[in-house]
């Protein structure tokens, strides 16, 4: 199969927090584009074409791309906009990265973002699980108790969670320790939303509990912000840098909806912990890379887990460990920054939520920690390879990308 | 379809959504903001190619440069193109006919390079038409301190 190798030659970050009432969503984005141009040392003029992304329905604004091209340099250029949930920004970068790897575009930039203080949120969640909550409303449900109960976010972590705990053996206590693991890593990175250094287990646990098993300190914050790369192939990359990071392969896979099963959207049949498509997500993306044993060739992982038990789940869904493992694996602080197999050194969605960014930024994470540029949030140990990973719909894709300080044919 | 049920006979379950959106405006247009409450129309001008932005823009579309710099406009204008409007949209999603037909027209002020789309008063327009702008500083909404134009003669 013919293909070009991919280059991540740019990354750009916006500023993360709550709520952005300085900038309208096009100058948010314009942030992290910019930057990104600067980091590439390149101009829109080097770009062949735009790929964008975020969550339909949040902001109310459904054609961002319009507001927006002018703001990223895509005028006069070819632009697509890929919305795919929770995973839209992983989806936007496999897009680029496709368009590069195919050959039909030298170098493309890929933006993903969003601002949820300008919408409802919880009400975009509803409507992505329209049929399940049109169902519920004719019963009678308030749509405020069904958002927190299982149209919103949490509502769908903690049937996966308590899942999750119930086969793993992972108890409230891992949970405790993966947000503190991860907000002191966030505290390491400076375009991160909650930083909270210093933050112990016993702090975690002393949060609200918001529905069994999840408390308030298990759960990512709502985010305004942008995240930008540019891919290019092998040869240009070099041109501009020492040490580019190469995307070696890129993988999604669906499963069959799965929210409150009622009304022909999806069933509860499923186990929401198993995740067997993230598994084979990973499966078809490290048989692309060439990668034979992830648990000894990976040297950082970036899944996308905006709940606690999540990173210890897609760590072993991620197939980095048989599953059961993670928890243990915790605890041995082997996931730590110091670690052997550092997981979310960016302090990971847990940290940080710009839904449509999300799952870019595990990309740009894991580009930076190739390229040795993750400042203060570098992991200690010398990275040669990375996996990034995406989680949307509500449990029904997952994409995956591998990562690499060497190029695939070489 | 299931055996007997006809297309409008499908069942469909209503939702009672009302979400609230917030655009943020943003600095720029916060900016053009404060000159329509003090009766000035305020443009951003493009320091890399000189283009002007009303309603103002942070940033050039065409060379991608930030403009920074801001310009006051004369209250004259062009009407670059026009319709006129027989009905509204109601409450209900329905049409309601206009007691008067409203003409809409797109304005492109002299000395801007974009247009704004605007209500026109007086009741007729062309293409080629002088205007002027008409502001309200005391508008309820901020939105609508931009009123519309009325003919410069």
């Amino acid at each position: 199969m013919a293909h070009i190798d991919v280059a991540v030659t740019g990354v750009g970050y916006s500023k993360h927090v709550s709520k952005r009432r300085d900038v309208n969503i096009a100058e948010l984005v314009w942030e992290a584009v910019s930057n990104c141009y600067e980091d590439a040392g390149l101009k829109p003029k080097d770009i062949d074409a735009v790929v964008t992304g975020n969550m339909p329905a949040f902001e109310g604004v459904n054609m961002p791309e319009l507001w927006g091209a002018g703001h990223w340099g895509a005028y006069h250029k070819p632009l697509i906009r890929i919305t795919t949930g929770g995973t839209t920004g992983g989806s936007v970068a496999h897009a680029a990265y496709y368009a590069v790897a195919s050959g039909l575009y030298d170098t493309v930039l890929a933006i993903a973002f969003e601002k949820q203080s300008d919408g409802n949120s919880t009400m975009g969640l509803n409507t992505v699980a329209l049929a399940d909550a049109a169902a519920q409303f004719q019963q009678g449900v308030d749509p405020g108790f069904l958002a927190s109960f299982g149209g919103g976010a949490v509502g769908i972590a903690v049937y996966q969670a308590a899942s999750y705990m119930k086969r793993s053996g992972c108890t409230t206590h891992h949970l405790d320790k993966v947000s503190a693991l991860c907000r002191n890593n966030a505290a390491l990175n400076p375009w991160s939303h909650l930083k909270q250094p210093g933050l112990t287990p016993e702090d975690v646990a002393k949060t609200v509990l918001m529905q069994y098993p999840i408390r308030f300190g298990h759960v990512c914050p709502a985010t305004d912000g942008a995240c930008a790369m540019i891919l290019t192939t092998h040869e240009k990359a070099l041109k501009l840098q020492n040490k580019p990071a190469y995307i070696l392969s890129c993988a999604s896979c669906s499963d069959e909806a799965a929210l409150m099963g009622i009304s022909g959207s999806g069933t509860t049949n499923m186990d929401p912990c198993a995740q067997e498509h993230c598994k084979l997500a990973a499966k078809w993306a490290y048989e692309l890379a060439g990668i034979k044993d992830p648990r000894r060739e990976i040297d950082v992982a970036e899944p996308y887990a905006p709940f606690a038990h999540q990173m210890l789940m897609f760590y072993e869904r991620l197939l980095l460990c048989e599953e059961g493992e993670a928890p243990a694996i915790l605890d041995s602080g082997s996931m730590n920054l110091d670690g052997e197999l550092p997981v979310c050194p960016s302090g990971g969605v847990i940290s940080t939520n710009a839904i449509g960014a999300s799952a870019m930024e595990r990309i740009t994470e894991v580009a930076l920690q190739i390229m040795g540029k993750a400042g203060e949030r570098q992991v200690k140990k010398e990275v040669h390879k990375g996996v990034a990973h995406g989680w949307g719909g509500a449990v029904n894709l997952n994409v995956v990308a591998v990562l690499s300080d060497t190029p695939r044919r070489s | 379809m299931g055996p007997g049920i006809e297309v409008g006979q499908v069942p469909r379950a209503a939702l009672p959504i009302n979400p609230a959106f917030q655009w943020s405006v943003g600095n720029w247009m916060d900016h053009f903001y404060d000159g329509l409450k003090e009766g000035k129309l305020l443009a951003s001008k493009c320091p890399g190619c000189a283009r002007v932005y009303l309603p103002p823009r942070m940033i050039c579309e065409r060379c991608f440069t930030k403009c920074e710099e801001w310009v006051e406009l004369p209250e004259t204008g062009t009407v670059e193109s026009y319709t006129v409007a027989h009905v509204k949209v109601g409450a209900n999603g329905e049409f309601e006919e206009l007691p008067q037909p409203e003409v809409i027209a797109l304005v492109k002020q002299d000395g801007a390079d974009t247009c704004v789309a605007a209500r026109l008063q007086g009741g007729s327009a062309s293409v080629g038409m002088k205007v002027k702008v008409v502001i309200d500083p005391e508008a309820e909404s901020f939105v609508n301190m931009l009123a519309g134009y009325r003919p410069a003669e």
